[in-house]
């Protein structure tokens, strides 16, 4: 009985997070809001009818781990190599970088400071909070032109896939990384690189071989094994993933290496392996989409059990809203560094443009618990998540007809 | 499993919270200075040919909490050696000097029914021994950083006639055990923050919000304040604490705890100079293996590594002598130790100065957070054994040297076994 009730609420969650995204759209207001909105709701009624359940730890650790994947699978998927675009791809890298790094090393001084927490705790909180939401970011630059489009797009996509793996790589080491420890991690990362490299081809080569129609959740599920494992192992298990996104999606400039090869032993393991690659280039059409779904099920779920994890009262309190407050300071002065000086774009309405979502809510929780700092805890995370997304409404409100193109997608 | 809030992140603090959070409670270490610790500091400097004892140095004997505690952690001690010199009016000889009258005074301190001062007791029971009188007067002030006008002659009777273990060190320094309990307490899930200054705890029965200077609060079912007697009784001061409502009888009682300062200069030399041949010819062979010279120099007290030859000289001033240094430089304070090395060792300070590769002072009345050494007993004091640190409406608890019970008066043991006390009744 308690199973239907279950599926039932699950599916209608579902249902309701397609309907905020209809409306959303129509009333300009983040589908965020409206699910975090919720979970405070239903929350609020368990509490008030008696029927407090709580969403266990595991159940939002498994659903942690599986967004995290997503996200950067779904991040690799939207970067494509071309040669004319390395530039451009390079500068991203190093802007993102440097943006990150900085609203990093910025939030965690304010911790460090006002707090004594260790450099290290520090940091992990930093990271959550600096990485931007490219789902939100993608489609808000579709009106600018091609070219600030793409840098902002590689610098999205980059920062929350650069966010994870630097937390991890900083979550899974010892508080103080000596250089001995540094020369073993680059070691270790450079190892997985390639271990990385010689898996994603190999599932490059089962999806060109799978000929029957279910194989894209084989292939997810394989992933998450190796990630799972490579965590178990302390190993950069991302970095598997995001060179798997980053295959798929070039897999097309291996064939045309190959082929335009003038060296006759690779031309003709080229045209030996032709099919193949069309195969699997074939069957990748396919693969997007999908992640796209099981990243729109993420987040619904994981805004909602946010929401419903919420305790309204401590959002209230002075020290909550003082240190939100602070963080949402540094927050948007380097946004402000950003536009003015970076991408040099108009810096109103762009500047409100900043939203925090799943990925900073993926890593609050992904932070171990031997590293949490009471201080900073939901209630703080979600005044900031609900701050930035209020923000980013009232810049689109405001925003002229044209400046700014919301698509659906924004409001995710 | 309740929060627990532990300021101070001393060898008290931290085996309360190492202990609950063990035990699955939720732990916040509430730590004022910028490292963990308290009065254990080992410095690791290169210019030191050793890692140093800025606070806490040796084990006194077979301590049974310190012994488990290193078993665990799997840290070694290594045994005190050298040889015991004495100085009066200049001349080194070796051997332990005043203190040949022991034989009096455990005859005097058996004949004591009823506690009084050190002070009462040396008039009353040992007027006719000038030179133990002077010997014993010494002994607590500098040894026990104790005022003899304040300290009881009963707790003392029970630290001297208790039996003397081997005086041992910790392999690599003691900051080795705060550094285990430290990363047991953090895989333990507990949070530990520096540089976090508590000014105010506002409590009720079952709840705490501890606020610190930086305008950041906590809230707690419970708080274990494990702060040093120094500043537990100061009123104002960068490291003092105001409970709201105030603990009247117990900010009373804390005023009965005596507290002494301890200073410590270090000097490292080029070369073990006493070991050349100018001062074997001088002293003897012996001179070799110095390892421990109580004198009437201005820094009376002086210990080299021994065994190990390190070429390093501690100097130590206990007790109400610290006060002449207080207004003090560091330089000032090297100068006169510099003095009196010359004077022990019978030569000029230039020979003395030319050998020195680097000296360091630690005057821990000048630490805000720390205002001194360690605890002693007093007459006042004792009255209230183990009536100290009895926690106030099973919220406010209390642990740390100032309130052990036994023999080991102002030691790490005793931290540790307050600590361990604390931590188990609230956990019951």
């Amino acid at each position: 009985m308690i199973e239907s009730y279950i599926i039932i609420g699950l599916c209608l969650l579902i249902v309701l997070s397609y309907f905020y995204n209809l409306i959303g759209r129509y009333l300009r207001i983040p589908s965020v809001l409206l699910l975090l909105g919720t979970g405070v709701l239903c929350k609020w009624l368990a509490v008030y009818y008696g029927f407090n359940i709580e969403i266990p730890t595991s159940v939002i650790s498994i659903f942690g781990a599986v967004g995290l994947i997503i996200i950067v699978l779904e991040g690799a998927l939207d970067i494509k190599f071309d040669k004319s675009k390395l530039r451009l791809l390079g500068s991203a890298f190093l802007v993102c970088i440097f943006l990150v790094a900085c609203a990093t090393i910025s939030i965690a001084s304010l911790i460090v400071y006002l707090l004594g927490s260790s450099w290290h705790n520090a940091l992990l909180y930093g990271i959550a909070l600096s990485v931007i939401s490219s789902a939100i970011v993608i489609p808000t630059v579709e009106s600018m032109v091609e070219r600030t489009k793409e840098f902002m797009l590689y610098e999205s996509v980059i920062s929350d896939i650069i966010g994870i793996l630097i937390f991890n790589v900083i979550a899974y080491n010892e508080t103080n990384v000596s250089a001995g420890q540094y020369f073993n991690l680059s070691w270790q990362m450079s190892a997985m690189i390639i271990i990385s490299i010689i898996f994603s081809l190999l599932m490059v080569w089962l999806l060109a071989k799978i000929k029957t129609k279910v194989r894209f959740y084989l292939i997810i599920a394989l992933m998450i094994l190796i990630y799972e494992s490579g965590n178990l192992l302390h190993l950069s298990s991302l970095l598997l993933i995001m060179c798997f996104g980053l295959v798929l999606n070039n897999i097309n400039l291996l064939d045309k290496y190959l082929l335009n090869s003038k060296s006759p032993l690779l031309a003709r393991t080229g045209k030996r392996i032709e099919k193949t690659l069309q195969d699997a280039y074939t069957s990748i059409e396919g693969f997007k989409p999908m992640v796209l779904e099981t990243s729109f099920v993420i987040r619904t779920f994981f805004f909602f059990m946010f929401g419903y994890s919420i305790n309204l009262n401590g959002i209230l309190q002075p020290q909550t809203l003082i240190f939100s407050g602070y963080i949402l300071g540094i927050m948007y002065v380097l946004r402000f560094i950003n536009l003015k000086f970076f991408t040099r774009s108009h810096v109103f309405p762009e500047i409100l443009i900043y939203p925090r979502g799943l990925t900073t809510i993926l890593l609050y929780y992904s932070i171990p618990q031997a590293n949490r700092i009471s201080v900073l805890n939901d209630n703080m995370f979600f005044t900031i998540v609900i701050m930035t997304n209020v923000l980013m409404m009232i810049g689109v409100i405001f925003s002229k007809k044209g400046e700014l193109k919301i698509e659906e997608e924004a409001f995710l | 499993m309740s929060t627990v809030i532990v300021i101070g992140a001393g060898a008290a603090g931290l085996m309360v919270a190492y202990n609950l959070s063990k035990a699955g409670h939720k732990i916040i270490v509430l730590e004022a200075q910028d490292r963990l610790g308290g009065r254990i500091h080992t410095l690791h400097d290169s210019d030191f040919s050793v890692p140093v004892e800025l606070g806490a140095e040796f084990i006194h004997g077979d301590l049974p909490v310190t012994n488990e505690l290193m078993k665990e952690a799997g840290i070694k001690r290594t045994e005190n050696g050298g040889s015991f010199w004495n100085a009066d009016n200049g001349k080194l000889k070796q051997g332990y000097g005043g203190m040949r009258d022991w034989a009096v005074l455990e005859k005097a301190l058996n004949e004591v029914k009823e506690d009084m001062t050190i002070a009462t007791f040396l008039d009353m029971y040992l007027s006719g021994h000038e030179e133990l009188r002077m010997f014993i007067k010494g002994f607590v002030e500098g040894y026990d950083a104790a005022d003899t006008n304040r300290a009881s002659v009963l707790a003392f009777r029970d630290e001297w006639l208790s039996e003397e273990g081997e005086e041992n060190r910790v392999e690599g320094g003691y900051s080795r055990l705060i550094d285990h309990m430290a990363s047991e307490c953090k895989k333990n899930a507990c949070e530990i923050n520096t540089s976090a200054v508590v000014k105010e705890i506002k409590w009720s029965k079952g709840n705490v919000e501890v606020l610190t200077d930086r305008g950041v609060s906590y809230n707690a079912d419970k708080v274990v304040v494990t702060i040093p007697a120094g500043v537990l009784q100061e009123k104002s001061g960068d490291g003092a604490i105001r409970f709201t409502p105030v603990i009247e009888k117990k900010s009373d009682a804390f005023q009965t705890i005596g507290y002494g300062n301890a200073m410590k200069v270090f000097l490292q030399f080029k070369k073990a100079f006493w070991q050349d041949t100018e001062y074997v010819t001088k002293f003897g062979k012996g001179i070799k293996e110095l390892g421990f010279i109580v004198s009437d120099a201005a820094i009376p007290v002086w210990w080299t590594q021994a065994p190990v030859n390190a070429a390093m000289l501690t100097g130590w001033i206990g007790g109400p002598n610290t006060d002449k240094f207080l207004t003090m430089s560091d330089e000032e304070v090297l100068n006169i130790a510099i003095d009196s090395i010359a004077y022990i060792f019978g030569t000029n300070k230039e020979a003395i100065q030319k050998e020195l590769k680097k000296g360091k002072v630690v005057n821990w009345i000048n630490n805000p957070f720390e205002r001194g050494g360690y605890t002693y007993a007093t007459v006042e004091g004792l009255k209230l054994r183990g009536k100290l640190d009895e926690p106030i409406e099973d919220t406010i608890y209390f642990a740390g040297e100032a309130f052990f019970t036994g023999a080991e008066m102002g030691t790490v043991e005793a931290a540790l076994v307050s600590g361990k006390k604390t931590a188990e009744l609230i956990a019951m």
